[in-house]
């Protein structure tokens, strides 16, 4: 039985009741109705006449709401307390004022809210109706090449996210200071002082647009001068991003008053539009002081209206600012852009070597360099107007090679295969281009063999190598640490190809010229990294050559190269048993790795993955696994998952859960491995593992497809002789013999025998554990008689080597012995 | 799990999905409302209405499965602009009397027009109110008033009959006349 109605859902209901009658009705009613409770009807009829009243009052509040509105609308503050998302968390940040409302994205201010240290940043929420799906997954791309670019000018990116409705949010470094024209406005600054601010821009944007990165969104607002009068630039790269991909974006995001010609228009954009951009703040924050022609000269070349007739590259322009400061002659001058021309005829055989270098980037890292393969060809541009003058010339050509090496490349993303791919067709143009120069062409030379090696193409790295020494030599630097860094890095290149010999006598030849030059050169750190390299595994030896190259790059400030010295040392100690000591040098690498490159660059996987390596080593399996997981989790934000990288450190993770007896973990990361894993040696490999930790684990029957993957993989890369081509056939006999399938086992151990014993020294665990799984299968068969000559020898092997064979390889064969 | 692996997240969590809706419409609003500072004199301004369906065709337009009804949005939107407008009113009061105390001048007669914002937020206040023992009467309010609905349309938004909008329209303003009245 329902309850009774409470006195205010009667009230309620004959409210209703009555409204739906004629006024005139109403009386009537409410007595015959409510006569008898007249409290009840005085209820009823007061809210009536409220009801009436209310329509006036209503009416008057609407005109209320629509001031408000209006009032709002009419530039008042807008209301920011009640924005929703105050004192909410985004990831580890809560949000603590509303900051400002952008054009493409809300703003707030924010602080750590796990506590764990004081940091107050700004987070910025990418307006939702400006990105489109793809947009945001280009953008969630492009934002991680950002938080690589680590540059004291730019304003860093901290973190990021998505929200639960899929919008992108980053968190930002929040930066004290003015716009660079208050600035200079507030603060008097004379014309030369704000030259000096804007090339200090200039020079910030050419090394972001050397990283492949442009601003797009140019403004004074985003050109901030802290207290300390340093310049920060804002915003970088988000712009163009959303501007190439965002949907409905453009109109919204750009300010008007800067865009250039080509923005506007909607097209591509390019280095050039930073160019263009910078050149109207260059207009705007000399005004006062203008007058000059030769800065009339420089503003006029960077925002002529056609991209292709402003400066070639941003360095040029901050070449030019800084000539305008130091009264130097400028290359804005029109005569000299008509000699650049020339110099790009001239050398167009190179032109067409870096554009492919351009394309070959774009499939290497898909957004960036699409978003920024026209800067490249600007730099391609730069580097062609200036290639013979002499010492621009290199530096642009060696920023793109550096580019392309591999530990900077981490940053990019690049396969290492798609890298060496690059770096030889631009070498193939410089040899014709740059024939003169056979220093430069030395260094050309070692950026390739270095990518090469990276890509597995030993014998090209080793023949780029030889030919770089003679090019060294050629150059008549004979005797310079620049020989002996090109002998260093042949050593190297030919000790890990196994020719000992002859990488010694270099290693020593070498180093006698390090002892007879000066220490402090960077070639000399170059030259005893690669010697370092080449004595592996002979750690009191590698060990004092990182040690030397650790006090000339101490001397020389060059902390990135400390880096690896570190975690080569930690290696090196290892390797003698001095734990303590690798793991204070790997502690210090990884210190300076994240304070170089920041948290989250993936430079510090390969530290990681040396850590990683000592906890294995050092007994601790659930500190490797720590690391690996960690060296992964870094590497697959910035790569993704099926980036070679990733897989590698995918694979130290599986190989470190299986030391540690976790075959379940394991056997899922190695699923996923399999997954992904492109066609190829290391296909064959993960799924060897894959079936072997299976096997190991009694899933016989899911083992069987990795085993087959691995048995084609062998058989398709590896040489006829190699002794792992016997793995999987060997694995599945112990499968076999475990379904007790024994004729099948019997003919797989006899095909692993077959192969092993042939190709491995006699006597070796693998051959006889073969051997002997032959004879077990024998057994099962119910040929005891024949399996005696198989599994007694075999035994008797096993257990001469004992101390170096798994128990469990020795345990079946000791129990066929005893059944026999 | 050991209490120290586990952030400490002091005052607000995240954001839910619906949170999070809230909150974009909230910008979307507060951006569409900015704007008009940059438009031509002479050009219509706007009203809550417009505002409110300005929202929808920019939100709509972005990720149509977000607001896979416009009906779910516009409860939303309404929601979202009784912040905006309660917001502004109650800023713009701070402004006028410093930092003083809030007092309410009430008027003896009901016809003269007590200050704007004052009624404004009393409004705001008697619906929050109203809300906790009649929760299906605000969001009538916030769509009717707030947002400017007409009744069809909050009908379709909120999922109820035009009888029963009506009905509730009426007694909502009813109550709060009620308890807005000196």
């Amino acid at each position: 039985m329902p309850d009774l109605p409470t006195e205010q859902e009667e009230i309620d209901a004959a409210f209703e009741a009555a409204f739906d009658l004629s006024e005139e009705e109403r009386p009537t009613w409410l007595a015959q109705q409510f006569g008898n409770r007249p409290v009840l009807l005085g209820k009823i009829t007061h809210l009536l006449e409220q009801e009436r009243y209310s329509r006036a009052l209503f009416d008057q509040l609407a005109g209320q709401r629509a001031a408000t509105l209006e009032s709002l609308l009419g530039g008042d503050d807008l209301p920011a307390s009640a924005d929703p998302r105050i004192g909410k968390s985004y990831g580890p940040w809560r949000v603590t004022a509303h900051l400002g409302s952008g054009g493409l994205a809300e703003v707030y201010e924010v602080c750590r809210a796990d506590g764990r240290y004081e940091q107050r940043a700004a987070l910025k929420i990418l307006r939702k109706g400006i990105l489109g799906p793809v947009a945001r997954e280009l953008f969630l791309r492009e934002r991680r090449l950002l938080a690589n670019l680590e540059q004291p000018g730019i304003v860093r990116i901290i973190d990021g996210g998505e929200t639960p409705t899929g919008s992108p949010w980053l968190v930002m470094e929040l930066v004290e200071g003015e716009p660079i024209d208050v600035y200079c406005d507030l603060h008097e600054l004379s014309h030369r002082e704000r030259l000096a601010l804007l090339a200090d821009a200039a020079d910030i944007l050419s090394a972001a647009h050397g990283r492949l990165v442009m601003h797009g969104d140019l403004k004074v607002e985003h050109l901030l001068v802290t207290p300390s009068g340093q310049l920060r630039l804002l915003d970088f790269g988000i712009a163009q991003a959303l501007d190439e991909f965002g949907v409905g974006g453009r109109a919204d995001g750009f300010s008007p008053g800067y865009a250039s010609p080509e923005q506007s228009e909607g097209k591509t954009l390019s280095a050039a539009s930073d160019i263009y951009q910078l050149g109207q703040i260059i207009a705007r924050v000399t005004s006062d002081t203008a007058g000059q022609i030769a800065l009339q000269a420089v503003i006029a070349h960077a925002t002529q209206p056609a991209p292709s007739d402003r400066y070639a590259s941003m360095a040029e322009l901050a070449a030019d600012l800084r000539a305008l400061i130091a009264d130097r002659p400028i290359i804005a001058s029109p005569d000299s852009s008509m000699q650049a021309l020339l110099r790009v005829v001239r050398h167009n055989r190179l032109a067409t070597a870096l554009a492919a270098l351009a394309i070959v980037g774009s499939v290497g890292w898909g957004v960036t360099a699409t978003l920024s393969s026209a800067a490249i060809k600007r730099e391609r541009n730069a580097a062609l107007a200036a290639a013979d003058r002499e010492e621009r010339g290199k530096d642009v050509l060696l920023e793109l090679f550096r580019r392309a090496d591999m530990l900077e490349a981490d940053s990019l993303g690049l396969e290492p295969a798609e890298a060496a791919a690059m770096l030889e067709e631009t070498l193939a143009a410089a040899r014709k281009s740059l024939a003169d120069d056979p220093a430069m062409l030395a260094d050309l030379m070692d950026w390739t063999a270095r990518a090469q090696l990276r890509a597995g193409d030993e014998a090209r790295a080793r023949s780029l190598a030889e030919e770089g020494l003679t090019k060294v030599r050629q150059a008549k630097l004979d005797g310079s640490p620049h020989e002996a860094a090109a002998m260093g890095f042949l050593a190297y290149v030919l000790a890990r190809n196994g020719e000992t010999e002859r990488a010694e006598t270099l290693s020593s030849q070498a180093l006698a010229l390090l002892d007879n030059s000066d220490p402090a050169e960077p070639r000399a750190a170059d030259a005893l990294l690669s010697l370092a390299w080449a004595a592996e595994g002979d750690w009191p030896k590698q060990q004092g050559l990182f040690e030397r190259a650790l006090v000339v790059t101490g001397k020389l400030g060059r902390e990135k190269q400390e880096i690896e010295i570190r975690s080569g040392l930690s290696r090196a100690l290892a390797g003698q048993g001095d734990l303590v000591g690798a793991r204070k040098q790997v502690e210090e690498a990884l210190r300076l790795a994240r304070r170089y490159f920041g948290e989250r660059h993936p430079r510090l996987a390969l530290v990681l993955s040396d850590y990683g390596r000592l906890e294995e080593k050092a007994g601790n399996a659930d500190a490797a696994i720590a690391r690996h997981r960690e060296a992964l989790t870094i590497s697959e934000a910035a790569f993704g998952p099926s980036h070679s990288s990733t897989l590698a450190h995918r694979n130290n993770l599986a190989l470190a859960l299986l030391a540690a007896g976790q075959s379940t973990a394991a056997i899922s990361e190695y699923q996923r491995l399999l997954a992904l894993q492109p066609e190829g040696l290391p296909r064959g490999e993960v799924a060897q593992n894959l079936g072997a930790t299976l096997v190991q684990s009694g899933s016989f029957d899911r083992a069987e497809q990795p085993l087959a993957i691995a048995e084609q993989s062998f058989a398709r890369h590896l040489p006829a002789d190699h002794p792992r081509r016997a793995f999987p056939a060997l694995t599945r006999s112990e499968l076999r013999l475990g379904q007790g399938r024994f004729v099948e086992a019997e003919k797989d151990a006899r095909a692993a025998l077959l192969h092993l014993a042939k190709v491995m020294p006699p006597g070796h665990f693998a051959t006889e554990t073969a051997r002997c799984r032959v004879g077990i299968a024998l057994i099962g068969q119910g040929r005891r008689g024949e399996a005696a000559a198989f599994v007694r020898p075999a035994l008797k092997a096993l257990e001469a080597a004992a101390g170096s064979v798994p128990a469990r390889y020795v345990e079946p064969c000791r129990n066929a012995a005893k059944a026999l | 799990m050991d209490s120290s692996a586990l952030p400490v997240v002091e005052n607000g969590s995240g954001l839910d999905f619906d949170g999070e809706l809230f909150a974009e419409t909230y910008d979307t609003l507060r951006r569409i409302a900015s704007r008009q500072l940059s438009r031509q004199a002479g050009t219509p301004s706007l009203n809550t209405t417009l505002v409110v369906h300005e929202a929808w065709l920019k939100l709509s337009q972005s990720d149509n499965a977000r607001y896979a009804d416009h009906d779910h949005y516009l409860a939303t939107a309404a929601r979202a602009m009784r912040q905006i407008l309660i917001d502004h009113a109650r800023r713009k009061l701070a402004a006028k009397r410093g930092a003083g105390a809030v007092h309410f001048e009430l008027e003896e007669q009901r016809e003269a027009s007590p200050d704007i914002d004052h009624r404004f937020l009393a409004l705001d206040d008697a619906l929050k109110a109203l809300g906790e023992r009649a929760p299906e009467l605000e969001s009538i309010v916030e769509c009717r008033f707030f947002a400017g609905l007409t009744v069809d349309q909050t009908a379709s938004a909120l999922g109820r009959s035009v009888r029963t909008v009506e009905r509730q329209w009426a007694r909502a303003r009813a109550y709060l006349a009620d308890q807005l009245e000196p």
